[in-house]
């Protein structure tokens, strides 16, 4: 498999098989975050193809020494915001204090209504969970979409967002307790 | 008994938990039934949570992304062509002047012995001729300029002044599309 950097390079000298190699490599993990952040997948196909004409305009801007896949869903993270902005739509408070998601790391009573995962069949668990995936508010689904669906670690999506680990790590956990309790709340 | 907190266990699920914390709750899950039913229990959720459905990729989409790339190589070889060209022209035009050259200066080729005899005073002969032609040329383009010159001049008397306003609007905005147009072409594709 040919190094990032390596395609990168041959990319900006005008290679297009080079680039084209780069696109097949990110399209299915772009368009799985695109779709299930938008929970449109025309959409979502529209906005990856304008995810990687912006990464091709700024490959120059592209240092090899940070991931290739962090600086595209960084790209792809941009462009959604912007989408959002346009259409007034808040993902979430962002003054939202550092103390009200440290309160998700103290120790918990136990949720007597925790058997989410035992009261469906996975297909059906697996519906109810996209479909409580888009009720939640857009700035956490789209940290959950991160470490879930496209399996970034916890440090790789503090760089595409910019935010601590911490702050990350809660926010990935509200977002699936939010679901969760949406799931239930569903039975 | 203080039971183990839930993204606690998330995190020792992901393998995101080391050191006490992690010995920490391994202690609890061994003495807590309770916590440990909770712990599979989130491992199926977590399981359930990453196994979503992936979306389906049109076979097209990179051969799509690629096309509304600029062909950057093929308007970098339109210039490169466009500059070639330009330079081929100049060199064509010497070499037909140079051709030519006997029957436009025969005094030069029909004394070849003072050419022999005195090469640089030939050579002086050889300029001087070129500048008499070079002359010759200068002379009809300043004619052409001055009818034109005339033509316009009559054409200022007979149009209105808004009308000569407009068209002189117009000439701007022409020449303001022709110098960005031609500045596009240029760049087409270097810029991206």
């Amino acid at each position: 498999m040919a190094d990032e950097a390596d395609l990168v390079r041959k990319a900006l000298k005008g290679d297009r098989k080079a680039f084209e190699m780069i696109v097949h490599r990110y399209e299915q993990p772009i368009i799985n975050y695109l779709g299930r952040v938008l929970g449109d997948r025309e959409l979502s196909l529209d906005f990856a193809q304008d995810v990687f004409l912006k990464a091709y305009a700024s490959l120059k801007s592209y240092k090899p020494s940070y991931k290739f896949s962090t600086w595209l869903f960084k790209i792809a993270s941009n462009h959604v915001i912007d989408h959002w902005r346009k259409k007034n739509l808040v993902p979430f408070s962002l003054d939202r204090s550092s103390r009200e998601d440290d309160e998700a790391l103290l120790p918990q009573a136990i949720d007597p209504g925790h058997s989410v995962a035992r009261n469906y069949e996975l297909a059906e668990l697996k519906a109810r969970i996209e479909q409580a995936l888009l009720s939640i508010p857009a700035g956490l689904r789209e940290l959950f979409v991160l470490r879930h669906v496209n399996e970034l670690s916890y440090e790789e999506i503090a760089a595409v967002k910019n935010l601590p680990v911490g702050t990350v790590k809660n926010r990935v956990f509200q977002a699936k307790e939010l679901i969760r309790k949406k799931v239930e709340a569903d039975s | 008994m203080k039971h183990a907190g839930l993204l606690e266990m998330d995190l020792y699920l992901e393998g995101e938990l080391d050191g006490p914390r992690k010995e920490r709750l391994e202690a609890h899950l061994g003495q807590c039934p309770a916590c440990r039913d909770l712990l599979e229990e989130r491992r199926a959720l977590l399981a359930a949570f990453s196994s979503l459905a992936p979306i389906e990729v049109p076979p097209a989409f990179a051969a799509s992304v690629l096309s509304r790339i600029p062909a950057r190589s093929r308007s970098r070889n339109k210039v490169a062509a466009g500059i070639l060209a330009t330079f081929g022209f100049w060199f064509l035009s010497a070499a037909v002047f140079l051709a030519l050259a006997p029957w436009l200066l025969p005094d030069a080729v029909s004394k070849p012995g003072r050419w022999l005899s005195l090469p640089v005073g030939g050579l002086v002969i050889f300029f001087g001729r070129m500048l008499n032609t070079l002359a010759a040329l200068a002379k009809l383009l300043g004619i052409a300029v001055h009818i034109a010159s005339q033509w316009l001049d009559s054409l200022i008397h007979l149009l209105s002044p808004g009308v000569l306003a407009l068209l002189l609007g117009l000439t701007l905005l022409a020449a303001a599309a022709a110098f960005f147009g031609l500045k596009r072409f240029i760049y087409h594709g270097a810029k991206p």
